[in-house]
């Protein structure tokens, strides 16, 4: 870990601060060198963990690149474990990398994907779920996501696993006592004891593993796909509601050819708004590739908005998406578009209306998106939640144990009890830290290319 | 003292308890000469607590010693006065023999074996101090009279008798346990050496004559009916039985302790060792239990030729006075006459993390330990290091290969890598709790794990090997019978037999094997319908039984071995430099020099070892093998 890594530490374009983070034996000097204080004398009295007020410079003639407040956290009490300095800037790519270009200059190496959680998980700083956490916070990119990876790195999972835990030892103590000492008076764990204690256990891991899809939304925002045939006016309602806020952050083309997909801040949450406004489809083809393409980002989305054309009577397509949506759990919201024209349209559903072209119901289609992303995320700020694959692999396998104890609790002898009791124990023990296998291993440097 | 040239040996066992007679057994069965040196031939063997072998994980141990050529089965079956199998109904993984033991016999059996075996020599002498070249390697060992004995290898197996210090209430005296004598210099000459020394603590309970209890006021228990044995490779052996009896202690002993606590060398202050907490003596159940007013006494027969028995549950180191006061409070003890009186051992041990997984010292070429030197507690504790090191050691002098065992092998595995890797805070003692694949160490496939491997490394003789062979093949055999064999509701008596169990009939044609899984399906009750060609003895039936109706559990744990063996194949070298591994912590790096760990699996059982640090270390052996291939 001789070398200093420097990077941008907030994620491309959102907020209005961007943050460029140094780490390691070069972080204070360098740090020092692109910063000049608004008061000469700060760095005299330098200390850690203090803001201090000033401007980004070139080092080669100190001409400013922009305000910036300087952080110096000591290591090893910072979050890598080593010297870090953050330099807070009101963001912009430019400014950002016209700073990281002097960094670089001066000495200091990019950082590998994911390089800062690492150091800070090598120098013993994070257990598995806050390294994992930290991640969340580098990918958060709605406040809501941030609070609860916030929430987790205080160790809210941790505490509530630990608490199943310690229950579930309880009982393999009294279990292994018995079996080492059977010549000795150890008061038998009463079996329909053990059962109400497994069965609390995996109730509580069952809610556990529920917010898992919560917590999926707040870390990497909830998918909003908006489908219909073509011509229903999708690509306009799109327009309209990110023209109605200025919160777009930034427009990347989607994984496949033909849909687009924006970034969208809904008061506070990521919203990703994936549509189909991309497509231009030859003549001939117009309806087949409409539904299929509907069909497709239907599969992808958490949250589904139907739009229909009220200014002219419904199709076969139309049915056959309303058929579909029948079938589906996913929350869907029907929107009847074009109501600024004339129509004699027979709704077959409870459609929301608006007119994409004047504006009309717009306000209540985004308060409606709202309170389903909120149906699906309650509270997620006092409880714990899962918001990692490898969490949810693992608590799934300790709930299938324990499963299978409660199965074999009046069958099986008790030294085969112990076997799944134990399995449990040691699958919840390793979502905290406290076991370690090669696997494991593999799973967390992979899950480190993520962050930044 | 003129020192004398007193022979030349290639392996020295010094000390002939159960750890040192199996070093010497073992090193001499590979062939190595072997001296056994013993403070008194009489003592040979000597069981100075319970007269008793096995219990859970114990019992374990003695069938793995056994499989592995050893003697503590055999010498046990030849002197047993009952035996038992305990937690029959809390499945095969924790089936455990216990026997309760002729002691005087047990001794005399043993001794007759040190002196009858090719390669070995024994003599009684007390070591001294131990012979090193220049190379700080050992050369052998000099003795109280002046003899110098010479050996490339030295198996120190002194149990309890370094330094040692005998309490009875207010009463302490340099001596060994039972009277005998203690051996002061060894430790500071390894001290000198280099080896860390802790001390600890044990206890024994007093010793009453059979003719002042009152037994009807007590319960009788009897061993067990069935032909129990511990050694696979002889025969049973029908033996007298004798009763064990079950009492308990009263709220007047409770009183009688509280009373006198002030007086207990353990709350005055007099005891400074560390003491098994597995094992308290009786002053400390009260204190520490104090809602609990009564507790359990087992009294054990010490032997067919002698009055004394032992009162288990009552280890203590009270004054005289109070043991009188409170052997007489247990219910049918009231007129009880003590034999000899219970007393508290401190003695020193060397820090077990010094050793490798050979029991050979790390830092003193040449200089193995075993038994209760290590830090353990236990006769099979014991002799299960003593097979080890004293095969070791052999094997060392005779230039091959080290024999281990790792902790998906065998308890012995387990025992031992937690010795060197872990440490011990205090007595170490094995119990089932402590093995990963329990399900897969059973007491009953002792020799299925372990025979092959001691008949390669030449610790098991041809024959017993070959009997073996013989009832593996009969095994094999019974489970492709039943595997094969398919059964129909016409089947003579079969739904009949289902029936009475009571079992659901069959309505279409089963293999025997699917029948055989049903939890309330008896392997005898259904080879009385559908019988083998060939009787099987009822120790292959339980194999069989096993092995098929738990194939499940075994299978799921066999899985977890083999993800276990991965990181156990991740290789450490001896020699390698922590301080050139960057991102170690440094508790760590301190730790990992010290102990050297042979794979990534072992450094990772190190306490203080995090999972950071073995993440840097992959990193780094994983650095390394790039480095290796781009070469």
């Amino acid at each position: 870990m001789e070398t200093t890594i420097a990077a941008i530490a907030t994620a491309p374009g959102i907020g209005g601060v961007g943050i460029i983070r140094l780490s390691g034996p070069q972080a204070l000097a360098l740090g020092k060198a692109v910063f000049q204080p608004a008061k000469p004398n700060f760095f005299a009295r330098l200390q850690t963990n203090h803001l201090y007020y000033g401007y980004a410079v070139r080092p080669i003639n100190r001409t400013v690149i922009d305000e910036t407040l300087f952080v110096y956290m000591q290591g090893p009490r910072s979050f890598t474990g080593e010297d870090v300095v953050e330099l807070q800037t009101h963001g912009g790519y430019l400014v950002l990398q016209s700073i990281l270009e002097e960094l670089y200059a001066l000495g200091a190496r990019p950082a590998d994907p994911g390089e800062y959680s690492k150091r800070a998980f090598l120098n013993g700083r994070l257990d598995l779920t806050q390294a994992e956490a930290i991640i969340d916070i580098i990918e958060a990119n709605s406040k809501a996501g941030l609070d609860a990876a916030v929430a987790q790195l205080q160790g809210k999972l941790k505490i509530e696993l630990t608490g199943i835990n310690q229950k579930l030892l309880r009982i393999l103590s009294y279990w292994e006592a018995a079996l080492d000492f059977p010549e000795d008076e150890i008061t038998d764990y009463q079996v329909k004891d053990a059962r109400t204690e497994i069965l609390a256990s995996m109730a509580q891991l069952q809610e556990l593993l529920r917010t898992y899809q919560k917590g999926k939304i707040l870390r990497e925002g909830l998918s909003l796909a908006i489908i219909g045939k073509p011509n229903v006016g999708k690509s306009s309602l799109l327009n309209a509601l990110l023209g109605e806020n200025r919160a777009i952050v930034t427009s990347i083309p989607g994984t496949t050819r033909d849909t687009i997909e924006e970034w969208y801040n809904l008061d506070g949450f990521a919203l990703k708004i994936i549509d189909s406004a991309g497509i231009h489809n030859t003549l001939d083809q117009v309806e087949r590739l409409g539904v299929e393409k509907s069909l497709e980002l239907f599969q992808r989305a958490d949250l589904v908005c139907a739009v229909f054309d009220t200014s002219t009577p419904m199709t076969k397509d139309d049915d056959d998406i309303l058929l579909l949506l029948t079938k589906t759990t996913k929350p869907v919201i029907l929107v009847a578009n074009k109501v600024d024209k004339t129509s004699n349209w027979q709704p077959k559903a409870e459609f929301l209306s608006v007119s994409a072209k004047n504006g009309t119901g717009l306000v209540d289609l985004l308060a409606e998106i709202k309170d389903r992303i909120l149906l699906q995320t309650v509270a997620p700020i006092n409880t714990p939640l899962l918001t990692r694959a490898r969490h949810v692999e693992l608590l799934q396998r300790a709930y299938l144990h324990l499963e299978d104890l409660n199965q074999a609790l009046e069958i099986l002898p008790l030294d085969f009890l112990t076997i799944d009791l134990r399995s449990a124990w040691q699958a919840i023990g390793e979502v905290t830290g406290d076991a370690l296998t090669d696997n494991l291993l593999d799973k967390i440097f992979k899950e480190f290319c993520l962050g930044k | 003292m003129q020192a004398f040239a007193a022979g030349i040996y290639d392996v020295i066992v010094v000390g002939g308890g159960h750890a040192g007679i199996e070093a010497a057994l073992a090193s001499a069965r590979l062939g190595a000469q072997t001296l056994l040196l013993t403070l008194s031939m009489e003592n040979i063997g000597l069981m100075p607590c319970n007269p008793s072998l096995g219990g859970p994980a114990k019992g374990h141990l003695v069938r793995e010693i056994d499989a592995l050529g050893g003697e503590m089965g055999i010498a046990g079956d030849s002197t047993l006065l009952q035996i038992r199998m305990l937690n029959t109904a809390k499945g095969p993984a924790v089936h455990a023999l216990r026997a309760q033991i002729d002691k005087a016999s047990y001794q005399q059996y043993m001794a007759w074996k040190v002196e009858n075996t090719l390669n070995l020599t024994v003599r009684q002498a007390a070591v001294t101090g131990l012979l090193l070249n220049s190379n700080g390697n050992i050369t052998g060992v000099n003795t109280a009279t002046g003899a110098e004995i010479k050996a490339k290898a030295v198996v120190l197996t002194c149990g309890t008798y370094l330094t040692s210090k005998v309490i009875v209430g207010e009463y302490a005296a340099a001596a060994g346990p039972n009277g005998l004598g203690t051996v002061a210099s060894l430790t500071p000459m390894l001290a000198q050496l280099g080896l860390q020394v802790g001390r600890f603590k044990t206890g024994t309970p007093p010793r009453i004559d059979k003719r002042s209890v009152n037994f009807a006021a007590v319960s009788e228990q009897w061993g067990a009916e069935q032909k129990y044995r511990f050694s696979f490779r002889r025969p049973w052996q029908a033996r007298p039985q004798v009763p064990c009896w079950l009492t308990y202690s009263t709220l007047q002993t409770k009183a009688i302790i509280e009373e006198n606590i002030g007086r207990s060398p353990l709350y005055s202050g007099m005891i400074a060792g560390t003491g098994p907490r597995y094992c308290p003596s009786f002053e400390d159940k009260i204190m520490r239990f104090k809602d609990k007013d009564t507790h359990q006494i087992f009294i054990e027969p010490e032997g067919l030729m002698t009055n004394e028995l032992y009162v288990q549950g009552l280890s203590t180191s009270m004054p005289e006075d109070v043991q009188w006061q409170m052997v007489r409070s247990v219910i049918g003890l009231e007129k009880a006459e003590i034999i000899r009186l219970g007393y508290a051992i401190e003695y020193d041990y060397f820090l077990p993390t010094q050793l490798d997984a050979r029991l050979a010292y790390k830092d003193i070429y040449g200089l193995f330990g075993a038994g209760q030197i290590n830090g353990t507690s236990g006769y099979e504790e014991a002799a299960a290091q003593g097979l080890i090191a004293g095969s070791n050691a052999a094997l060392q002098v005779l230039g091959k290969a080290p024999f281990l065992l790792d902790r998906s092998e065998a308890y012995i595995g387990v025992l031992i890598d937690d010795l060197v890797m872990k440490g011990v805070a205090e007595p170490y003692r094995m119990f089932t709790a402590l093995a990963e694949y329990r399900l897969l160490l059973r007491n009953d496939n002792a020799d299925f794990r372990l025979m092959k491997k001691a008949y390669q490394t030449g610790l098991l003789a041809e024959i017993d090997y070959q009997v073996f062979c013989v009832k593996a093949a009969k095994v094999e055999t019974e489970i492709l019978r039943l595997q094969s064999t398919t059964v129909t509701p016409n089947t003579l008596g079969l739904n009949a037999l289902l029936e009475s169990i009571p079992s659901p009939a069959i309505t279409t044609g089963n293999q025997l094997v699917e029948l055989l899984r049903r939890p309330e399906v008896k392997y005898q009750a259904l080879v009385d319908c559908c019988p083998s060609e060939e009787e099987l003895s009822w120790e292959e039936k339980e194999q069989v039984e096993i092995q098929i109706k738990y194939a499940g559990y075994i299978k799921k744990q066999a899985e977890q071995v083999s993800r276990f063996t991965k990181l156990e194949k991740r290789h450490l070298a001896r020699e390698l430099d922590y301080s050139l591994v960057h991102g170690l912590s440094n508790e760590a790096r301190e730790k990992l020099t010290k102990l050297r760990p042979l794979s990534i699996g072992q450094a990772s059982r190190i306490s203080g070892i995090s999972p950071a640090d073995i993440s840097v270390l992959l990193i780094y052996l994983e650095q390394e093998k790039r480095k290796q291939s781009v070469k």
